[in-house]
């Protein structure tokens, strides 16, 4: 079981765009196909080129910098949250919660 | 009973009252052994080798499932759900124990003396009141379950709609590759006008692996879009839109469901128009809607005795200072609805994170067996706080995807 959460930082939930939006939830679906059980265990380093037209305004990625690190400007590499997902690509709830 | 006559003129005597209650009881488990032992061999014969023959065909159906690496709780949990197999497991127990009862009845009326004294007789007519207890009180709590279950079913899955595709046990997806459910979790306070569904998750399914995308939708998502032909679109026209979160989507329609609903005449006109407003914002086809309120599903959880979490973090909830302590715990249900609901500390999305592992809590701990025994105290929670849209005929069919989704790796 994978999840996908439309929050930020890839999702503007106060001015969303939703042509990107549904680019993500097919990129999501579409690619649990052949080969779709690789879902990434911890949230992707750098947005994936899918979407990302749709993504909200960021800065380059600097460095090996998660995008929660660039999205929050802070040192934790991933949320303190259990269960919260970030970035563009679905990610493994069996890693997402402990 | 001519016959009969004939075989008892060539039976032995009839033993004593002890022996004729060994008799009895030994009838409890083997059905007929009295009856041959009075000579009765037709009858003991017949009664015997039926109840062996059931027996056989029970061990060979467990023979079967096993062989075909097939869950028998998940079988049963199917066929439970399905009115024509529910009514007929019904009718069987029924007549089975009123033929079990009528055997050990009269198993002691063919042992027992004729001229044994009147306690004798009390003590016999005692001990045979107790055998028949044995088999029918769990006759009557199964048929007790079974009604119970009919019940929830036709209270909680509706028939399909008008304009749904037939049903086709073989296919009950029709040919799709997935199958899409919206998840609502609204929150309906007694101190609060109307509801809100603070908790808005579109499942995904493979629905030839169960493989399942959970994707979660914040309550706060503003600019929501409506389908161009929908009265919702001509209420609230571009540029500016619907002036509310998504999670007041449902609300707005309660509101005017004559007017704004998608289809005014089904169950929940709102769910239905939420579940149709999400659908086209992001681009899926959503099958079904699936809604709980907030304190149903602390009921929910309670009906199957908590749930099982590693909180790794205090998570701290409410106003009056409650904390949710670090370590493997097991949640009861007001518990679990704060580890999804708690924003102390916290935001709305970090509390969708939580939403999601309890979904992923729930499906790994909550098997069919765990249902099959809480059944009378999770059919209630379930009567008073699930909605949905799914009709019954395709509840064996999720049924079937849950128990693929657990399989390890989904």
């Amino acid at each position: 079981m994978s999840t996908l959460q439309l929050s930020p930082p890839q999702v503007n939930t106060a001015n969303p765009d939703w042509e990107a939006v549904r680019a993500l939830v097919a990129d999501a679906i579409g690619g649990r196909g052949a080969g779709g059980d690789a879902l990434p265990a911890q949230p992707s380093p750098s947005p994936s080129p899918s979407g990302e037209d749709a993504l909200m305004e960021e800065a380059a990625p600097e460095g090996d910098q998660t995008e929660w690190q660039e999205y929050t400007g802070l040192n934790e590499p991933s949320p303190a949250d259990p269960g919260r997902q970030v970035g563009t690509d679905p990610s493994d709830l069996d890693a997402l919660c402990p | 009973m001519a016959a009969e006559e004939d075989q008892r003129d060539q039976a032995p005597a009839r033993p004593s009252t002890g022996r004729a209650l060994l008799w009895t009881v030994a009838s409890l488990p083997l059905p007929g052994v009295a009856h041959l032992r009075m000579g009765l061999r037709r009858a003991g014969t017949v009664i015997l080798g039926a109840y062996l023959l059931g027996l056989a065909g029970i061990a060979g159906w467990a023979v079967w499932i096993g062989l075909h690496d097939t869950s028998a709780v998940a079988v049963l949990a199917s066929l439970a759900v399905q009115n024509r197999w529910l009514t007929g497991a019904m009718v069987a127990v029924f007549v089975v124990t009123v033929l079990w009862l009528a055997v050990i009845v009269h198993s002691w009326a063919i042992t027992r003396p004729v001229d044994a004294p009147v306690g004798r007789r009390l003590l016999g007519g005692a001990v045979v009141a107790v055998l028949c207890l044995t088999v029918a009180l769990p006759s009557a709590l199964a048929l007790h379950g079974g009604y119970t279950t009919q019940r929830t079913l036709s209270a909680v899955f509706g028939a399909p709609q008008p304009g749904d595709e037939p049903h086709d046990a073989a296919d009950p997806w029709n040919g799709a590759e997935r199958i899409n459910v919206l998840l609502l979790g609204a929150d309906a306070a007694q101190n609060r006008y109307g509801a809100r569904t603070d908790s808005m998750m579109v499942a995904s399914v493979d629905t030839e692996t169960g493989d399942t995308v959970l994707i979660g939708l914040p309550r706060n998502l503003e600019n929501v879009q409506f389908p161009p032909d929908s009265v919702l679109a001509e209420r609230y026209p571009a540029p500016y839109g619907f002036d509310d979160l998504l999670n007041e989507v449902y609300q707005t329609v309660t509101e005017e469901p004559d007017v704004l609903a998608m289809n005014p005449t089904v169950a929940d006109p709102s769910a239905d128009t939420l579940k149709t407003v999400i659908g086209y914002n992001i681009g899926l086809d959503i099958r079904y809607f699936a809604m709980v309120d907030m304190m149903g599903f602390r009921d929910l959880i309670d009906a199957v005795g908590g749930i099982e979490v590693l909180i790794e973090e205090p998570i701290p909830y409410g106003v009056h200072g409650g904390v949710l302590e670090p370590g493997l715990r097991r949640l009861d249900g007001h518990e679990a609805l704060w580890y999804g609901r708690s924003r102390v500390g916290s935001d709305d999305y970090g509390r969708m994170g939580r939403q999601g592992c309890l979904i992923k809590y729930v499906a790994e701990q909550i098997d069919p067996g765990t249902i099959l025994t809480s059944y009378r105290r999770l059919a209630g929670a379930t009567e008073r706080t699930l909605s949905t849209d799914i009709p019954q005929a395709k509840v064996p069919a999720f049924i079937e995807l849950a128990t693929c989704s657990r399989a390890p790796g989904r």
